[in-house]
């Protein structure tokens, strides 16, 4: 009992000290304790949101489904569901002459689907007829809430539509990093659109399947099956099995939300324990006058640990349900921008009792080793420990008097070497802050990076992507005399998930054919050479040769396209952030299997590419193409199209960012203790110096000196730490974020030094501003006489 | 070998044979004590003189068990203290030695009734419910009971020191051992210490105490004068009443 008074009178006696450990404690506990309750909250969440929707295993088109009884196929072996669900893809319009796509879904029963089911929201759960329900995603980035009339165009026709609810698809990717809406209409509704009466889709979902290779069998078996009742399937197609389209983008944010929490939790604990040893060597007098009066060594740990056990459950009362409000806030944060919904309501125990178990075991467990060796000193050397003094091992370098600098930098420094351990803690840990900090922008900056390099590989400013072929001269027609207009080129296929649909290999790889000689595209060479004009000639971008399984450039391989197969040789294989694509002459194309000529995509390129003007061409465009006939998927500028994957990422990076802010906001708190426990060390030292003449001014410059010097140190190594740390950084997220055929290069971010320079000096500024100020409001006298 | 034993017949309750305490390396050896040899017996009030540096609060601290010999015997009632465990040092400090500080050395957290109740918890011979009681006593004694919720820092110097004895006393030694107790104290407050101190030794108390101060080697049993680590003098006096 006297022993638990004593350690909560220390506790109380010292106000000042007790509050940098407790706000240390707080601020590491709250850190980790918010990444771990976002972690626990997110790691399953939108996998679940996306298999609470039972989505499909497998689809497949055809235009013979108009005949399948779909009872037939949901009475088949291994068959948990299956539904007729057409899709197509037109656009919508979201300002004036602004058209974005829309895929539009023809779903059965509303009310009883099947599979991929969807989640009402608001309004109509089931849309009226000449109404459509719209994806809550879509709300983000256009005006199409409830009641809007939005004009929708497909094939050529405009017509005004009615949005009569909202629902939620777990399943899509997210609108606002994909630039797409989804809608969702009744069969009649989307028969009286589209002029489609009979279904051409069919999604299904499988039981006892547990990964992909388990569905190929049963899709075997039922496209034969289907073949056998007369029905010919045009593709089959299987969606990554049971995860999310986007479940990288949250993996990456877990990860880095796990290793920031774990940096963060070491280096709170080394803050807990510098200042535990500090808060130890003012106590070393007492720890003596205990052992003198009888106490043993075992009573003086006990009381020390029950002191930290107190210092624990405060900092734990007032940090966990910090931590659980924010990290509850984080994971909303992150399912706001991925789309699904946070499906833990309530934090399973077990997170409690890490949280409480590191609240009050983390500085129990870190300060063991300080309160050991503490209470291990003799009674003769605890009562006549006079506090801080000059280690025997330091040297003092005799050097001309002129060539010193400043006296109070010199003492400065010499102050900073008296505690080496101190020193060594400190820089490591605020030099680590700087190299995560730094590092965040250096791998922004390789992403920045990679997206100059696609948009220099990018030739065309403004392209026009139609839903269905069409003759090269009737397109071109449609877009002759446009202002500001150097050249138009047109390919067969085009880039991203939409051209990959149009125009692809049997096992759906994108095919683009485009003029060799093409202006539009200029991708970086990975081996081999671009194509030179020659017949079958083929080059894949890295991701489709993996998918062809890495054959060698000159290896001839067999590629079916729309039924036929072209035995075609690799010439080349390019760097490319897309989908897997292989690029092909367009006259050998047309020649070989597109006989009519027909395009997909017309791309321009503008005389004057700054981005009003590209903006003002792709405004033209978008009015010649509603006074046209032409069915238009999308019409994106080169900026849009790199801004659509910029979005993907930035998430992440942001994450990231701010994530190394908080790392380097606790390192400076790491320097702010330090600096305050030095200061507390030295109050009798610091009242000599006033006694001997020192201004409050003096004290308070040498004591920012000390707190600059350590940031320039750690600025130093932590840039030097930073280097090895992006490169490896950049590569990891490279492979996490995008593929292995997109690995980040390394980069140096200039403006990111220059962020980390102000941010480390501003820090170490303030952590020795507030503890000076502390030493400076003492009297000279209290100074002298303080214990 | 001087030998500077006490006189009476009383069993030796603490015998020093051929103590030496050396500081430093090999190269710079300190000779703290050389070779002492003393017996101290139950109830004597014992001063040990000399100037700075000779050696005093060194024996102080190898009689308390506070530091140990770096050659010969601390033995008290027979049992050589070296040979005990620091903690078994401790206990056996906290049972059978007080110890008084030059500068109080009171836990400045605790009142001066917590700080006896502190030293009573760590020894644990004291019954828990007749803890209270004996701090009040003592405390009574040494003429503070209108001090005892007090925090040391509360108290004049002379209080605090009177303090610290209570403390001393608290888990009822037989040895009590004063650095230079009245070393920072005035002139009338250190009579009054000294005379507190002097009363103890008819409780059976024996009081060693260290001091600079030769005016009142009159009201010591005997004063062990050391210089350069050796006893250079043991007289016994003639104690004033």
């Amino acid at each position: 009992m006297m022993q638990w008074r004593k350690g909560w009178r220390d506790l109380l006696a010292h106000p000042g000290r007790t509050a940098t450990v407790l706000f240390a404690l707080v601020l590491g506990l709250w850190g980790m304790g918010t990444v771990f309750v976002s972690y626990v909250v997110m790691h399953n969440d939108l996998n679940e949101n996306f298999l609470r929707t039972e989505p499909a295993h497998l689809v497949l088109t055809s235009a013979d489904f108009g005949r399948l009884d779909i009872e037939r196929v949901r009475q088949l072996p291994g068959v948990a569901g299956a539904e007729f669900r057409n899709l197509t893809k037109v656009r919508i319009e979201i300002g004036p002459d602004q058209w974005i796509p829309l895929w539009l879904y023809s779903v059965p029963d509303f009310a009883a689907s099947q599979l991929a089911h969807l989640n009402y929201q608001r309004g109509d759960a089931i849309p009226p007829r000449g109404t459509m329900l719209v994806e809550r995603n879509g709300l983000l980035i256009a005006d199409i809430d409830i009641g809007r009339q939005p004009r929708i165009r497909i094939g050529h026709e405009v017509m005004t539509t009615l949005v009569s609810g909202v629902t939620f698809d777990a399943a899509q990717p997210p609108s606002t990093q994909e630039s797409f809406i989804y809608a969702y209409v009744s069969p009649q509704t989307y028969a009286d659109w589209t002029g489609q009466q009979t279904p051409q889709r069919l999604i299904i979902r499988f039981a006892d399947v547990a990964s992909a290779n388990d569905v190929e069998p049963y899709q075997k078996a039922l496209t034969e099956q289907l073949s056998a009742w007369g029905i010919r399937t045009q593709t089959a197609r299987l969606p990554g099995f049971e995860e999310h389209p986007h479940q990288w983008q949250l993996n990456t944010i877990l990860f880095v939300v796990f290793a920031v929490g774990c940096l963060m939790f070491i280096l709170s604990a080394v803050l807990v324990n510098q200042l535990m040893k500090a808060s130890l060597a003012q106590q070393v007098r007492q720890i003596g006058v205990m052992k003198a009066i009888g106490a043993q060594r075992r009573q003086i740990i006990t009381l020390y640990l029950m002191s930290l056990l107190a210092l624990g459950a405060i900092a734990s009362t007032l940090a966990i349900p910090l931590a659980v409000l924010c990290g509850k806030a984080y994971a909303q944060f992150v399912s706001g921008i991925l789309n699904f919904d946070v499906l833990t309501a309530h934090l399973p125990w077990f997170t409690y009792g890490v949280l409480v178990a590191s609240g009050i075991g983390m500085p129990i467990l870190f300060s063991l080793g300080t309160v050991l060796r503490g209470t291990r000193i003799s009674v003769v050397s605890a009562l006549y420990d006079y506090g801080v003094s000059v280690p025997l091992t330091l040297r003092i370098q005799e050097r001309p008097a002129r060539a010193r600098g400043p006296v109070l930098l010199q003492l400065a420094q010499r102050n900073l070497r008296r505690n080496r351990q101190r020193l060594g803690v400190t820089l490591l840990s605020m030099a680590l802050g700087v190299a995560i900090f730094n590092t965040g922008f250096n791998v922004r900056q390789s992403l920045q990076t990679l997206l100059d390099d696609v948009a220099t590989a990018i030739g065309y400013d403004v392209q026009v992507v139609f839903a269905q072929p069409l003759a090269e001269t009737e397109a071109r027609a449609l877009f002759t005399n446009l202002e500001n207009v150097k050249t138009v080129q047109s390919w067969a296929g085009g880039l991203g998930l939409l051209q990959s649909d149009a125009l692809s290999t049997e096992s759906g790889v994108g095919v683009i054919a485009l003029p060799y000689d093409d202006v539009m595209l200029n991708l970086p060479l990975v081996s081999g050479k671009w194509l030179s004009g020659q017949p079958e000639e083929v080059v894949f971008n890295e991701q489709a040769l993996k998918q062809f399984g890495s054959p060698k450039v000159g290896d001839r391989l067999p590629v079916t396209i729309n039924g036929d197969t072209l035995l075609l040789t690799l010439t080349g294989v390019v760097k490319q952030l897309d989908l897997p694509k292989i690029y092909v002459d367009q006259a050998y194309f047309n020649q070989v299997i597109n006989h009519s000529g027909d395009i997909n995509t017309l791309s321009f390129q503008a005389v004057d590419n700054r981005y009003d003007a590209v903006l003002e061409l792709k405004q033209q465009i978008e009015r010649r193409l509603l006074s046209s006939e032409w069915p238009v998927l999308y019409v994106v500028s080169e900026a849009e199209r790199v801004k659509v994957i910029f979005d993907h990422l930035n998430v992440i990076l942001s994450s990231l960012i701010f994530l190394s802010l908080l790392v380097l906001v606790v390192s400076a708190i790491g320097l702010a203790s330090s600096t305050s426990v030095s200061v507390m060390e030295r109050t009798r030292e610091i009242g000599v110096m006033r006694a001997m003449g020192a201004t409050p001014t003096d004290i308070f410059r040498l004591l920012t000196w000390e707190g600059l010097l350590v940031s320039l140190f750690s600025i130093a190594l932590g840039l030097m730490l930073s280097l090895p740390l992006s490169a490896h950084a950049a590569e990891f997220f490279g492979l996490l974020m995008l593929s292995e055929a997109n690995a980040l290069s390394f980069q140096f971010s200039v403006s990111g030094l220059w962020i980390t320079l102000l941010f480390t000096v501003g820090f170490g500024w303030l952590a020795s501003r507030i503890p000076a100020q502390g030493a400076t409001a003492l009297s000279t006298r209290d100074a002298l006489a303080y214990e | 070998m001087t030998q500077f034993h006490s006189n009476n017949n009383a069993p030796a309750l603490l015998a020093i044979n051929g103590l030496h305490k050396t500081f430093g390396s090999a190269d710079r050896l300190y000779k703290a004590l050389v070779d002492i040899n003393l017996t101290v017996t139950r109830g004597e009030f014992i001063a040990i003189v000399g100037r700075s540096g000779s050696g005093k609060s060194t024996l102080l601290n190898m009689i308390a068990g506070l530091d140990t010999p770096s050659n010969g015997d601390v033995l008290f009632q027979g049992q050589a203290l070296h040979r005990l465990s620091e903690n078994e040092r401790a206990r056996w400090r906290g049972q059978h030695v007080g110890i008084v500080f030059q500068f109080f050395q009171l836990i400045p957290t605790l009142s001066i009734l917590e700080n006896l109740l502190l030293a009573m918890s760590f020894v644990n011979v004291v019954p828990h419910e007749q803890r209270y009681p004996r701090a009040v006593s003592l405390l009574t004694e040494v003429g503070l009971l209108n001090h005892l919720h007090k925090l040391p820092s509360a108290l004049s110097g002379g209080e605090q020191q009177r303090a610290a004895i209570a403390r001393a006393l608290a888990n009822d030694p037989q040895i009590l051992i004063a650095d230079e107790p009245t070393g920072n104290l005035d002139q009338h407050t250190a009579d009054q210490i000294n005379a507190l101190l002097a009363s103890l030794t008819k409780q059976g108390k024996t009081v060693l105490v260290v001091t600079h101060d030769r005016d009142r080697d009159d009201q010591y049993d005997r004063v062990i004068e050391l210089r350069d680590g050796q006893i250079v003098g043991a007289s016994r006096t003639q104690k004033v009443a």
